[in-house]
This record gives C-alpha cells, structure tokens and sequence, in this order.
C-alpha cells in the first residue's frame, strides 16, 4: 500500500481525484491512519456534516497479505453523533480488496456544490468517479444488487443506503462480504452520514489483475501464519465456540451473569434470553438452511468464522446471523424474544444503513417514552421502518438515541458522548463501564477488547483483584486495542494469543515477517498510546473536557437488579485511565 | 412427580439441550464444594472442570474458585466454556479481569461445609451442554412439562420419530404426539437415554 488517493468535492466541476504518496502516513495503517490523518487535517470544531470535514478508509497494515484474520478496516472522521473523533471498524472484503489495490487510505473531502450522488470506480487502472443519481433513495441491498450487474460479482462494494443519504447520524456504511452482500457494517458513530455529505453513495472496488500483498521475509511469514492459524483453530473460542455459536454466544452468558440490559437497562436479566441465544439462534440457522449456516466467515483468510447466515421462515436468506450486540439491542433491550423479529430488523438495519448497536438502544428509550411497549415487535419494525422511510418520526430515531431521548423528554438515555452503551450493563461489569467512559470514542465496548495485554507488554503486571486495577486494566486495554485496530487483523484472536505462547509468538513473527522487521512489545505500546493520544488531543481541541468522560448519573444512583449494584467507580479514579 | 423414560436415537439427544439453557432441577446433596458436587456427584473429571468450564456462575455471580464456592439448597449453578471478548476474559474462572466484575463476583460463604441434600438448578451453555448434558439426562433431570412440549412443538416429526420407546412411571406408553400435550402442565423427572 503506497499511495493515498483523495477525492475532493468541492472542486471547481467536477470532484477531483489524486493521488499521492504516503508521506507522513508512512508505516501506518487502520485506526492509526485514520486518526492520525483526521487529527491532523481535521478542525476539530468543524461541523461533521460540513465541507471541513474529512472520511478516511483504511485498511490494517496487513490487510490484503496471506495473513489470516487481517480483513478489518477502519472508517474515520469527525462523528455526528458524538461530536469528536470516530474509528468505526469492520469486516467484509474491503480491507483486503482496497490493500491490494495499493490504497492505504481514501480520503473523502470538501463537499460537492450540489445534492448529486457519486459513485467511485477503482481498480488497476484508476479511479472514476460517476453519476450515483439512479441509486438516490435505494438501500443498501438493492444498490449493491446495481453495482453487481454493472461490475461483475467479484468487486468489492462499500455504501451507503438511505440514513447515510438524509445524513442521519446513526447512519453506518456497508462493506459487502463474500458472498456480495452488504452485510458488514462499520457502524458506530454516524460515518455513514458523513460520507452522505460528501455526496457519495458508494465505492466499488475492483482488485482483478492485483496480487495478494507479499510479506518482506517470505518465509518467516509463511510458518509463522501456519502456527498461528492453527493456534486458531485449536483454541475453545476461536476454533469452537465462536464457529458454533457465533458472538451471540454470549447471550446466556451476560444474562447469568446479570449485566444483560434489558428493557433500557431497568434490569440485568432477561426472562426471554434463551429464546434468542446462541445456541438457539445456531440450531434455527442449521435447521433452516442446513448443517454448517451458523458458521461463516465475513472475509477471505477468516478461519474463525464467527458470523452465520439466517433464512427466514420461507427459507430464503433474510440477514447474516446477527452478532450479539445486535440480538442484545432489538431483542433484550427492547423486550424482544423473538429471533425472527430481531432478524428482520437486522436485515432492516443493513439495508437502510444504520447501526444496529444505536438502533437498538433508540427504539429502547422510544419505549421508555411510551412510544410502543416493551416488547412490541410489530411496534418496532414499524419505528424502523420510518427511520428508512425518513418520516419527521423516522429523522429524529435516525440521530440515535440521545436525540430521541431529548425529544420525547427521556431521563434514562444509555448513553456516553451520545454513543449509545452496548451490550453489557457497567453496573454489573464496572471495569467495561471505566471504558464506556473514557474511551475517546463515546460508549464503545471495542476501544478495550484486546485482552492479551499482558502478553503485547502492555502495562506490565496489574494486581486485578486491587479495586484500582479496573481503572489500569481499561487503560491497557485501550492502547492495546488501539494497536490491534491498525493491524486489520480482527480482535478475536486475542484469546487464542492470551491462552497460546505459541500462538502468540506466531503473531509477532507474521508481523514482523510481513514488515521485515521485530514487533516488539514497546512499538504496541507505543503504537495504541500513540493512537490514544492523537484521538485525545482532537476530542480536547474539539471541546471535550473530564465531564465528558462519565456515564449518565442514574448509574451511580438507580441499582440494577439483581445485584442491586450501582456503578461506583469515582470521577477521579476515571481521570487517571490516561495518565502514563 | 410423573417419571418420564425416553428411549431414543441418538442423532434426537441435541433437541433435549436447550432444556439445560433454562436450567434443570436436581435433588441431591449440598452443602458441598462446587467441585465436589460436579465431580463427586455430577460426575465430570477434575481435568474437565479445571480446563474445560472456564466460566460458571453460582447464584449469577461468576466463580474464581470451585473449592470454596458451596452449592446450597436453592442454589442455582450455570457452567460455560471459554467465551469471548472482554466480557468472556471478565467472566473467566480465576481471570486476569475478574476487577471489572468484582461487584458481582462470589464472595467466600462464610457458612462452610455442611452435609445436607436438597435441590440444585443447572444450567449449561454451548459446549458444556454437549459434552454433560446427555450424561445428565440420563441420570434424570426435573423439567417443566411445558418445556418439553415447546421441544415437541419445535420438532414435531423428528422427535416422534425418534423416540423408540418410552415409559411413565415405570408403565410402558406409546409415544405418540399428544404425549408432550399431556403432559405440558405437570412437573416431570425426565430421563433419556440412547438405543444402541
């Protein structure tokens, strides 16, 4: 990857495309790129939606190598919904298809004079960049469905479906997956809506002719992705439960637990959850679209395998098996039960662009207002829908829940930074609940997910049984995730690294065989608190301050059943997260 | 309590475990170690506890120590494999993140060993309902009717046809399709095991 290609819609014209060379950026890639380059040419008092702004993609350092699980891309900006600095990630095939390309980031600019929509062709040849007027006002489905007949079946799609166009600031952008369709989601934060507002619709991307990205020490990196896939393929989560089940897989889990939020985080546990687990889920899928539907990768070079495919009951494919955050979001949260109903609103949610995570949590607080019930499926396939449909209903649960909340004057809105909380109560789970707060990216169950961080050498040794090990532990989660995300490898192999040293040596050396040199544990660290930093600097420039790294106060004062707990981590241990 | 013999095939064992994800019902001893009473009672190996059920939760609180959590009467116990993520890492056995979930965590019973029987809610999740349920079931396990029948119900051709005999309270019955119906509202001591 060894250019950078910009389009600018606020060109004289027509938008005008370069490309240029790294630079500066050289040697990064994921979130690293992505932050760096908004911190860098980013105001960070612009508005989001205006031509100030910057969308950048960037697929991980590894992307596009022989490396299993290097398929992650990042999306970055300034967020609309959280006004500060925004790393959504995700799967599919972009990552590998714009790393082989050469691109190690697309940068998105300015905003064209008019309310035209583009599209952007790129592949050996260039970049062209077309009129996306005929795909105006179509979802992500179908729009993918016209790409596919003009392209071929072979390209790589990433767009946007109708909040993204109307610039709703729940609005994700689809990334397509193996089989073409638009399943894979970067979804946090409203990156959808930011590329509406530069006018495009969607990239098609194209790598016929392109060869897979060559290590720089062949053979180190050949071994060692060998070890390391088997190190995969071995390991209970990765090579077992997450192929069988799937991230929902966690449903009965976080239920047992009591940190499941059900019904707008009023309780810890659901009485419905094993209708909707992974297990269950795993079972319908096999029964419906027989052996082996609950078990599927979202990119090549996946061995894990984590995500599925769900056929409704007509036996047609309706959705991908819908990950945990999902099934938690439209199922306990709202009152749901029924694996059909959350179903169909993910394929809604993918369709019409949002995320699933924000959606969830909107229909949620639009319960709690008493727009429909809890546990009103019709009720919330019909709230969905107007958010498609871009009703003044549909406008106001598009912007996410804090807007919804405000408008249907809502005390009890999950949220930090205006991201809505994902699927684990920081009640009942303190230490998830210190990331919640003080990531920089609004409430964001991902920004401290990398759980081997003891072995990347991150923090040294943390007593955690020590009350104040939560508040380290979240700190050195985060800087290792940071560095994890600008690899685009995917943060599930964290497990098989923390349980395996023999998988974990494999990474080091698939690194530092693709790179050509050692991938010590000072350059993560220096990496993710490098990462961490820039994205701090851009959130305090953009007027974040200590107040903004809290969770809503009815957290420390309403206890969640069936603990009876409360969220008691102190403001001032929270100031500390990014002390080093 | 209605006794509940199913004979089946084996390829219908798997239809049996979503049972175990709303938990059974055993009686049994207690006032026991959580490892006494899954290996001196349940029958699983110390190796498969130690290695294999990397998460368990006594009375919805996650355990770090299966040698000094103590299953009481009315003591609901759930048993998972590894699972993933930051929440799969704090849920861990004995983890490296058990402070992010120490509001939650079993505390030390300060009661201490007592020797007494009563009744015990199990639960099994993925793997683990795989690997122990079909040893459960065949010990016997208590069930709620309607459970049963939503299986049924759930599977109604394939179950039927794989039940190859079955007996209620020690009398031989046909298996036929309103059996489940029947007894849908009833409190039931199931036990399945396989035809060879």
């Amino acid at each position: 990857m060894d250019k950078i290609l910009r389009i600018k819609m606020s060109a004289q014209g027509e938008p005008a495309v370069t490309t240029e060379a790294l630079g500066a950026y050289a040697g990064l890639g994921g979130r690293a790129m992505t932050s760096t380059i908004v911190a860098k040419e980013v105001p960070p008092t612009c508005h989001p939606l205006g031509a100030a702004n910057k969308l950048v993609i960037a697929p991980g350092l590894l992307s596009g190598s022989a490396a299993a699980m290097s398929g992650r891309i990042s999306v970055g900006c300034k967020s609309p919904l959280t006004g500060g600095i925004k790393e959504a990630n995700s799967g599919g095939q972009g990552a590998q298809v714009m790393a082989r390309l050469g691109y190690a980031a697309i940068i998105l600019e300015g905003m064209p004079a008019n309310d035209s929509l583009y599209k952007v062709f790129i592949n050996k040849e260039g970049v062209k960049l077309e009129s996306a007027d005929d795909l105006k006002g179509l979802g992500n489905y179908a729009t993918v469905d016209k790409l596919s007949a003009q392209y071929g079946e072979k390209v790589a799609c990433i767009s946007i479906g109708q909040a993204g166009e109307m610039k709703m600031s729940a609005a994700s952008i689809a990334f397509t997956d193996m089989e073409q369709r638009p399943t894979r989601h970067a979804g946090r934060g409203g990156v959808g809506a930011v590329m509406g507002s530069k006018g495009i619709k969607a990239i098609i991307l194209d790598d016929d002719g392109m060869k897979m990205r060559k290590p720089a020490e062949a053979e180190k990196f050949k071994a060692a992705n060998k070890i390391f896939v088997e190190g995969l393929r071995k390991h209970p989560v990765t090579g077992e439960g997450l192929p069988a089940f799937g991230t929902n897989v966690l449903t009965n889990v976080v239920n047992e637990a009591g940190g499941y939020p059900t019904n707008n985080f009023k309780t810890g546990q659901f009485a419905g959850a094993s209708n909707i687990s992974g297990e269950t889920q795993a079972a319908l899928e096999n029964e419906r679209g027989g052996e082996g539907s609950a078990t599927h990768g979202c990119h090549r070079g996946c061995v894990i395998r984590c995500s599925g495919t769900f056929y409704g009951k007509n036996g047609n494919f309706l959705t991908k098996q819908p990950e945990y955050e999902t099934v938690w979001a439209h199922g306990g949260n709202c009152g749901i039960d029924n694996l059909d109903v959350i179903a169909q609103l993910d394929r809604m949610d993918d369709d019409f662009g949002v995320d699933t995570i924000e959606m969830g949590a909107t229909i949620g607080v639009a319960m709690e207002a008493g727009l429909i019930k809890f546990g009103d499926s019709q009720g919330a396939i019909k709230l969905v829908q107007e958010v498609g449909d871009g009703t003044p209903l549909g406008r106001i649960l598009g912007n996410g829940a804090a807007v919804t909340g405000q408008c249907f004057g809502v005390e009890r809105v999950p949220v930090v930074k205006r991201q809505s909380m994902p699927a684990y109560d920081p009640r009942a789970v303190q230490g998830i609940g210190v990331t919640y707060a003080t990531t920089t990216m609004g409430a964001d169950h991902t920004a401290g997910y990398a759980v081997a961080t003891n072995l990347l050498g991150v923090g040294g040794n943390v007593d955690a049984l020590k009350p104040e090990g939560q508040v380290e532990l979240s700190r050195n989660l985060q800087i290792a995730t940071a560095a994890i995300d600008s690899t685009g490898m995917c943060l599930f192999i964290a497990f098989a690294i923390l349980d395996q040293p023999e998988t974990f040596n494999a990474l080091v050396d698939l690194v530092g065989g693709f790179i050509g040199q050692p991938m010590t544990a000072d350059d993560v660290t220096n990496l993710g608190k490098s990462v961490l930093k820039s994205e701090r600097a851009f959130n305090q420039a953009a007027g974040f301050t200590a107040k903004d790294d809290r969770l809503p106060d009815y957290f420390k004062n309403e206890a969640l059943a069936p603990h009876n707990v409360t969220f008691g981590v102190k403001d001032e241990e929270l100031d500390t997260v990014f002390n080093w | 309590m209605i006794r509940l013999h199913l004979h089946v095939d084996v390829s219908c064992v798997p239809l049996f475990y979503s049972l175990f994800e709303k938990g059974v019902v055993l009686s049994t001893r207690t006032g026991c170690t959580l490892r006494d009473f899954l290996c001196g009672q349940l029958g699983l190996s110390d190796e498969y506890l130690d290695q294999r059920v990397q998460t368990l939760f006594l009375d919805a609180r996650p355990v770090d120590d299966v040698d000094k959590a103590v299953v009481r009467d009315g003591s609901v116990l759930a048993l998972s494999a590894a699972m993933p993520g930051i929440l799969g890492a704090t849920m861990r056995k004995g983890g490296r993140y058990a402070a992010f979930r120490k509001d939650i965590s079993q505390h030390t019973d300060e009661c201490g060993i007592c020797d007494t029987s009563g009744r015990v809610t199990v639960k099994l999740f993925n793997m683990v309902a795989r690997e122990v349920g079909g040893g459960l079931l065949e010990a016997g396990i208590e069930v709620d009717g309607g459970d049963l029948q939503r299986i049924a119900d759930r599977y109604p051709g394939k179950l039927n046809r794989s039940i190859r005999s079955a007996r209620m309270d020690d009398r031989a019955i046909t298996p036929d399709t309103s059996l489940f119906s029947t007894l849908s509202e009833e409190p039931l001591l199931l036990s399945v095991s396989i035809a060879g």
